[in-house]
């Protein structure tokens, strides 16, 4: 009766380390030590998003991922994330130009609130995909590089381009 | 006259001690048939993992190894010197052959946690330490992993819950105060987590990382960063909405001037958030600065 439960209790334990003693690490390359392949700091990323809009966001969100050696699918939900974003941005743009304002905020000011908002919830988003890959990388003593001259492009470059393509695209749905 | 093993237990006596450079030196005075037994370069290897020369100490188990390829710990010490060094495929085939002779070692199944943790492969590593931890719910060995995977899943709370368990077992495990001190500062807990940190630090004076932490602390703490207690606590995001919200509502209800003194004040925090805390880390850090 006693090997009995003993066998009992050993069977689900040594099926379950029958299917966790099987290699997968064997694929795995070690981290290359040039700076300008490190990651970048997660938190910068919101003044990337806050002062560049969501395609700024998407783009550092995106490059980040691949230094912190995201899956496919996670580089994917990042893309999809920054998508849903933009899409957002321009279908709110379009229904508060159309809108009546409060006296306090011009249909201006209320855009570029709104798509300041949706660019931080999306950076959120972006966030929550990359903060395991980060925090395994941190704590095994991985250094970070500047985010400065990508994000400081990103802020401008895409910045202007977002700016631009939400007001084409909405002039053209509005018109 | 010294039997073989009295220099063998000394040069472990050292290690115990915490005294590695030591046991090296003795290791280093002996030769001939000493250097046929497995534990000489063990101790060998635990010696140069312990100075953090991590491959030479690879190379001293894999010695080791040639004359006893059955022997765990070789294997176990093997595997930790090749992860530190980031061969993680290396140090998988090491711990996976440990694991061969000894399928049902919580701490062998720690090490494989821990090991795929680092690989980003969370899921596996959070079933391997619960495993670890269903063999042996008193390891500490198996603690410490456990609340090491699940800060790296994000999941801070059962981290630190993890961690106090490790320290009601054992009040001076300095790396457990540590891990403790990571997952309160990641929830804000700036105060609690100084006090684990001071704590690992004063237990291990020798780590640098619990020196570096402490200052970090320090540093959260600083009454001149108190004005930004609610970014660390609530992020950065969640306040700006939370401002936005306020100023919005102050400017419904009619209260214009109460939201221009509001946004002000945000405004003058913000700038406060850029200018202070670098200069602040510049003072702090001036003198560590080699």
């Amino acid at each position: 009766m006693r090997t009995t439960e003993r066998e009992q209790d050993y069977a689900p334990i040594a099926a379950e380390l029958d299917a966790l003693l099987k290699p997968s690490l064997q694929d795995y390359q070690p981290r290359t030590p040039q700076p300008e392949k490190r990651p970048w700091q997660l938190s910068y990323q919101v003044f990337v998003a806050f002062f560049g809009g969501v395609l700024s966001a998407t783009l550092v969100a995106y490059l980040n991922g691949r230094a912190l050696r995201l899956s496919r699918n996670q580089l994917l939900a990042i893309l999809a994330a920054g998508l849903v974003g933009f899409l957002a941005t321009i279908v709110v743009t379009l229904l508060l130009g159309r809108a009546s304002m409060p006296e306090f905020l011009s249909p201006g000011d209320a855009t570029t609130l709104a798509s300041r908002a949706i660019a931080l919830l999306t950076f959120l988003a972006f966030y929550r995909l990359q903060k395991p890959a980060d925090r395994v990388y941190a704590f095994f003593g991985g250094e970070y590089g500047s985010i400065l001259p990508v994000g400081l492009m990103a802020i401008f470059g895409l910045g202007f381009v977002q700016w631009l393509l939400v007001k084409m695209i909405v002039a053209a749905l509005a018109g | 006259m010294a039997t073989p093993e009295r220099p063998l237990t000394l040069g472990e006596h050292y290690l115990d001690i915490g005294q590695p450079a030591r046991a090296l030196e003795i290791m280093r005075q002996m030769a001939g048939a000493e250097l046929e037994n497995p534990r000489y370069w063990y101790l060998r290897g635990r010696a140069l993992y312990a100075l953090d020369r991590h491959a030479e100490a690879a190379q001293a188990l894999r010695v080791g190894l040639k004359r006893a390829p059955w022997d765990v710990q070789l294997l176990h010490l093997l595997s930790c010197a090749e992860q530190q060094q980031g061969n993680l495929a290396a140090a998988e085939r090491a711990v996976l052959a440990a694991l061969q002779l000894a399928p049902e070692n919580p701490a062998l199944l720690s090490q494989y946690g821990l090991l795929v943790a680092q690989g980003g492969q969370l899921a596996k590593a959070q079933r391997l330490v619960e495993l670890a931890a269903r063999l042996d719910p008193e390891n500490v060995y198996v603690g410490r992993a456990r609340t090491a995977v699940a800060y790296l899943q994000g999941d801070d709370r059962a981290a630190t819950r993890h961690g106090r368990e490790i320290l009601t077992q054992a009040p001076e495990d300095d790396v457990a105060h540590y891990m403790v001190g990571a997952a309160l500062s990641e929830q804000g807990e700036v105060s609690g987590a100084k006090k684990h940190f001071t704590t690992a630090a004063s237990l291990n004076p020798e780590q640098q990382a619990f020196r570096e932490a402490v200052l970090q602390s320090r540093y959260y703490t600083h009454w001149l960063l108190w004005p930004l207690r609610p970014f660390n606590r609530w992020g950065t995001v969640r306040v700006w909405m939370g401002a936005m919200a306020i100023l919005l509502t102050l400017e419904a209800l009619g209260q214009s001037r109460a939201a221009f003194i509001f946004a002000i004040a945000y405004i003058a925090l913000c700038v406060y958030s850029w200018v202070v805390p670098p200069l602040l880390r510049w003072w702090m850090w001036r003198g560590r600065r080699s």
